[in-house]
């Protein structure tokens, strides 16, 4: 990993951590859906700061660079995350349509 | 025997009381709900003001949504049937108690009210789409249903706690398919339909296309997917 990508990187975590905890904060988010997040920004601070850490994870899976594990890493884990807020919004949209539709039918009235 | 005639309707004040009135006064025998869909138009005044049986969603949910509702308050009344009927007057009620007859003589869980179960399909862009579904239905299930995109269906009491409390069981062709994979018992009846007396098709060019993607992937890949069982 060149020394421009690790700084690029632990920059990007860094200011990514001190914004979700701003958030958290101010009660714009539940924190359970913060965890992904620190999480994630916290192991690309660690990545930053140990890219040996990548080099041999990278040589021994046969990248051609450390830094397309990187990628892939984080294409992967954002792609499962998509897939997670799909669920999440069909179960949201779900929900929303059986409490209008109970309502409607409580409002009918009758009993 | 406890008979519901569910009646979604969005945006459908032109039409709405001639089918109410009709209902009401012509064949009393059956309860009808009327599900306005949060309409944009006078549909929820209309009813409150005739005084009809109103369910008035607050929001607009689409077709699968107010059917559900309709779906709903059969399950908490308690009924033995429900049939899905059109708010624009398409729909002739004169075919209903054939409808539950039929039903209950074959103990069947689906009615599907069809235009050509016997009577031959004319050739239209609409038909070749329906042939395209009901070939979808035939390679999946073994079926022929021939009218699978008609909007008038019966349903038994089985269905209706089904389809009242799961999710994806929209009142749609791939609903049906779904349903005759899990082993429900699915038969046409002939019926006639009117044209559309008043108001707007819904059906446009791309949302039939868009339709039709959606029927047809659903109906061949993504039930393979799901769980089986009524």
């Amino acid at each position: 990993m060149s020394i421009a990508l690790r700084v690029i990187l632990f920059i990007a975590s860094v200011l990514t951590c001190t914004y979700i905890a701003r958030k958290l904060k101010k009660s714009q988010i539940q924190v359970t859906d913060t965890v992904f997040w620190i999480g994630l920004s916290a192991l690309f601070v660690v990545l930053s700061l140990f890219p040996d850490l990548v080099g041999i994870l990278s040589e021994l899976m046969g990248f051609q660079a450390p830094v397309n594990l990187i990628f892939l890493l984080m294409i992967f884990l954002l792609l499962i995350r998509c897939f997670l807020m799909s669920v999440r919004i069909s179960q949201l949209e779900d929900k929303v349509r059986n409490l209008v539709e109970e309502l409607a039918i409580r409002e009918n009235g009758r009993h | 025997m406890k008979i519901l005639v569910i009646i979604p309707a969005y945006n459908e004040a032109e039409n709405i009381i001639n089918v109410v009135e009709n209902l009401k006064n012509n064949y009393n025998i059956f309860d009808y709900v009327v599900v306005n869909d949060g309409s944009n138009d006078e549909t929820a005044k209309i009813c409150k003001r005739n005084n009809y049986n109103l369910v008035d969603l607050p929001i607009n949910l689409g077709l699968a949504g107010a059917f559900q509702t309709g779906m709903k308050y059969a399950m908490y009344y308690d009924y033995d049937y429900a049939i899905q009927y059109d708010g624009d007057g398409q729909h002739n009620p004169q075919y209903i108690q054939g409808m539950v007859e039929f039903a209950e003589k074959n103990k069947l869980d689906v009615v599907i009210g069809s235009r050509f179960a016997k009577e031959k399909r004319p050739i239209s862009m609409r038909m070749i789409g329906s042939l395209l579904i009901e070939l979808c239905i035939l390679m999946t299930t073994g079926k022929k249903i021939k009218d699978s995109t008609s909007g008038m269906r019966l349903y038994d009491r089985k269905m209706i706690r089904k389809l009242a409390t799961s999710m994806n069981y929209g009142p749609e062709p791939d609903t049906i398919a779904y349903l005759i994979r899990c082993g429900a018992k699915v038969e046409e009846y002939q019926v006639h339909m009117n044209e559309r007396t008043a108001g707007e098709s819904y059906l446009n060019l791309s949302r039939s296309i868009k339709y039709m993607f959606h029927m047809c992937s659903s109906i061949l890949i993504v039930q393979w997917f799901r769980k089986k069982g009524i």
